[in-house]
């Protein structure tokens, strides 16, 4: 288990500046500690390795002996970095895997979805560490759904994939703004602008 | 307001999208496309974990904030504590930190951390407050971080208390409050009306008279007397009373912290206060070189209280004006009437009308005084029985005169409180015979006002000060005209020393005797 620690140190501030005893209290930054974890439950060890034993199957019927060796740098990358960088990592070596299989068409071939499946595996599994496990999995399914549906009818729509490209990253900024207002609207942190007559 | 923010790790996976998307245009492979997606669908997803986590945390939380003391002097210093508990035990980290006002100093820890370990926890720390005026402590913040350093907020927490202080501003050591250098001590009681009505205090009885109700005919002593006989009861009334501070220039005399304002602050709080506990109707005015700033007409609401209260605490003397020295011998309406005699040609009336069109300046100065004309404009006007308390000092004494004089209309009564030019001046009482013999102008330009019919009047000063005129002044002075049949007398100028009521700061004073 390893703790990253922000800002630990009770005789510095955020910037590193030595704080003396008597503090003026106009400061406006928190200076105390804010730890962030890479700590994960037993369970999330044992999901995300099968996972990446699914993305593993996918890669090696994909390209064999060098799809395992991917499939162990995808590994590192989940280990050290997080679900996102082995999903990057894991997409690149398809890239370099399929290059002869997968074509423009919007199909995939079914050794890249077996690795897709153990790739969205690893991207999930830290629900598990979370207080609504059933809620983060949703919410990642519909949002994927919405932002994979919406790129798909952009490109039957348009036959461009810049126009597809747009309306996902679009897509993912809306919903992300739409979380940022219902946190404010769920913290009462809106200010009532409305002027009574 | 702060909200929700991005980390750079969130920025990063934002960074991938981008970045696979690219790839996806420039390979033209829609698998990236998938990634992309899969990469943004996974921070949606942590963000909807965060401000789920979030919101159920600040619903959870139980913070509370307490100081040991709600009042307190300046430069005190009070402790704070901050306790803080997580119900919800949320996977969250969290830093709850206090917000005390910004005139507080602070010495110790003011945030709580909170882990899932450590689900409740507290810390105390020290606030010193230099600066006088009530403060009220903003809403603790709560700073929060998901654990996988994406998302962290900084948001107001609700507390089941928010501490409010009020810092009172350090009144002089040594009051005194008396009459020719005697200290008065303070009386209370309730006030009487001096008139009958239907009140509850049986008073006196009499006999029926045909204008009275036959409800106020008083059965026993009828069947007593034989004769229909009315009890008259006391009515009990409020006292509307009226405080006028005078800030203007002359005031700022004395040393820091020991002004004549400073001494009159605390007549005028104590005065406040007095009228609060007996609920009477309180007003203030607030004069200045420049005129009337302050006009609270009198009204018995508890936020009247409050407002006088804070208002007459954070009183600042007008020091940009220049006081004013020049005093005057003769009234208003003396000058007019001696004035108006002289209307003759004759070498008498010649000689002596300068002298009187000097004192027509004098008297347009009057006229102009502030403290007279708001007497004259807010004062006389209000209706019924008044108590006007004139709270100055001696340096505009004809002006004063004419003010109470004014102040008295009805049955109103004028208490002024005066404080002595003579003990607060900066050369101090280097020449104690000096100072003694001012003492004494002051002790009967007091003695005057008092001698008016519903007037009452008081020093207020330094009590060593007083002292040291009156002992050695007086020894000195004494030694120095070798009139020893006239020294007793003169230690207390007024012998008839009947006790008034009166205020003292030191004891919830009551104007109302």
């Amino acid at each position: 288990m390893s703790t990253d620690t922000i800002g630990s140190n009770p005789d510095t501030d955020a910037d590193g500046d030595v704080r003396t005893d008597t503090d003026s209290n106009t400061e406006d930054a928190l200076s105390s500690p804010l730890a962030v974890t890479s700590w994960r439950s037993p369970w999330v060890w044992v999901v995300g390795l099968a996972g990446l034993a699914i993305v593993g199957g996918g890669l090696w019927l994909a390209a064999g002996v060098g799809g395992l060796i991917a499939t162990a740098a995808i590994g590192l990358c989940w280990y050290l970095l997080s679900g996102l960088y082995a999903v990057a990592v894991g997409h690149a070596t398809l890239l370099l895997f399929t290059a002869n299989t997968v074509t423009p068409r919007l199909t995939l071939p079914p050794e890249v979805l077996i690795a897709e499946g153990g790739l969205v595996v690893l991207l999930i599994v830290p629900a598990l560490d979370t207080n609504v496990p059933g809620q983060f999995i949703g919410a990642f399914i519909v949002t994927l759904t919405t932002l994979l549906g919406l790129a798909v009818a952009a490109y039957w729509w348009s036959t461009r994939l810049w126009v597809a490209a747009g309306v996902l990253i679009g897509a993912f900024a809306v919903v992300s703004y739409g979380l940022y207002r219902y946190e404010l609207v769920r913290l009462g942190l809106i200010e009532d602008k409305t002027e009574t007559i | 307001m702060q909200v929700m923010h991005g980390t750079r790790r969130y920025w990063s996976g934002v960074g991938l999208v981008v970045v696979l998307l690219f790839s996806a245009l420039l390979t033209a492979r829609p698998v990236m496309f998938v990634a992309a997606a899969m990469i943004g669908a996974s921070l949606v997803a942590y963000q909807y974990a965060f401000v789920h986590g979030l919101s159920h945390t600040v619903n959870e939380l139980v913070v509370e904030e307490v100081i040991d003391s709600e009042s307190v002097a300046t430069d005190e210093t009070t402790t704070v504590m901050l306790r803080v508990d997580d119900r919800a035990g949320a996977s969250l980290a969290l830093t709850i930190e206090s917000q005390p006002p910004v005139g507080a100093r602070i010495t110790g820890e003011r945030t709580v951390n909170l882990s899932v370990d450590d689900p409740g926890n507290y810390t105390s720390f020290e606030a010193t407050w230099p600066v006088t005026g009530t403060f009220q402590f903003d809403q603790p913040h709560l700073a929060v971080r998901d654990r996988y350093g994406l998302f962290y907020d900084r948001v107001p927490i609700d507390t089941r208390n928010s501490p409010t202080i009020t810092v009172e501003p350090r009144g002089p050591q040594e009051m005194h409050i008396g009459r020719g250098g005697n200290r008065i001590e303070a009386t209370y009681g309730e006030h009487e009306s001096e008139e009958f009505g239907s009140g509850l205090e049986p008073d006196v009885l009499r006999e029926y008279t045909a204008e009275d109700s036959a409800d106020r005919i008083d059965w026993k002593t009828t069947a007593r007397m034989n004769e229909p006989y009315v009890r008259e009861y006391e009515e009990n009334t409020d006292r509307k009373t009226v405080v006028l501070m005078d800030t203007r220039a002359c005031m700022t005399e004395g040393p820091s912290g020991e002004t004549k304002l400073d001494y009159a602050r605390q007549v005028g709080m104590a005065l406040a206060d007095s009228a609060h506990s007996f609920n009477d109707p309180l007003g203030l005015y607030v004069i200045t070189d420049a005129g009337l700033t302050t006009r609270m007409r009198p009204t018995a609401q508890r936020s009247q209280y409050v407002s006088i209260r804070e208002r007459i605490r954070d009183l600042v003397p007008d020091a940009d004006a220049d006081p004013e020295t020049a005093t005057l011998a003769r009234t208003p309406s003396a000058i007019h009437r001696a004035s108006t005699q002289l209307t003759d040609r004759s070498a008498f009336a010649t000689r002596l009308r300068p002298y009187f069109d000097t004192s027509r300046t004098q008297l347009q100065r009057i006229d102009r005084d502030p403290l007279f004309r708001t007497v004259r404009s807010h004062v006389k006007p209000l209706q019924g029985s008044i108590w006007t308390a004139i709270i100055t000092d001696d340096t505009h004494r004809a002006e004063l005169r004419e003010a109470v004089l004014l102040a008295r209309r009805g049955n109103g009564r004028v208490l002024v409180f005066l404080a002595p030019s003579v003990l607060f001046e900066s050369r101090g009482l280097s020449d104690v015979d000096e100072a003694y013999e001012r003492y004494l102008e002051f002790e009967e330009f007091r003695r005057q006002l008092a001698q008016l019919d519903r007037v009452s009047a008081f020093e207020i000063g330094p009590d060593d000060r007083i002292d040291t005129v009156l002992t050695s002044g007086a020894q000195m002075h004494h030694a120095s005209q070798q009139t020893p049949t006239t020294a007793a007398s003169s230690t207390n100028p007024e012998p008839d020393s009947t006790p008034e009521p009166t205020p003292s700061p030191n004891a919830n004073p009551n104007p109302n005797p």
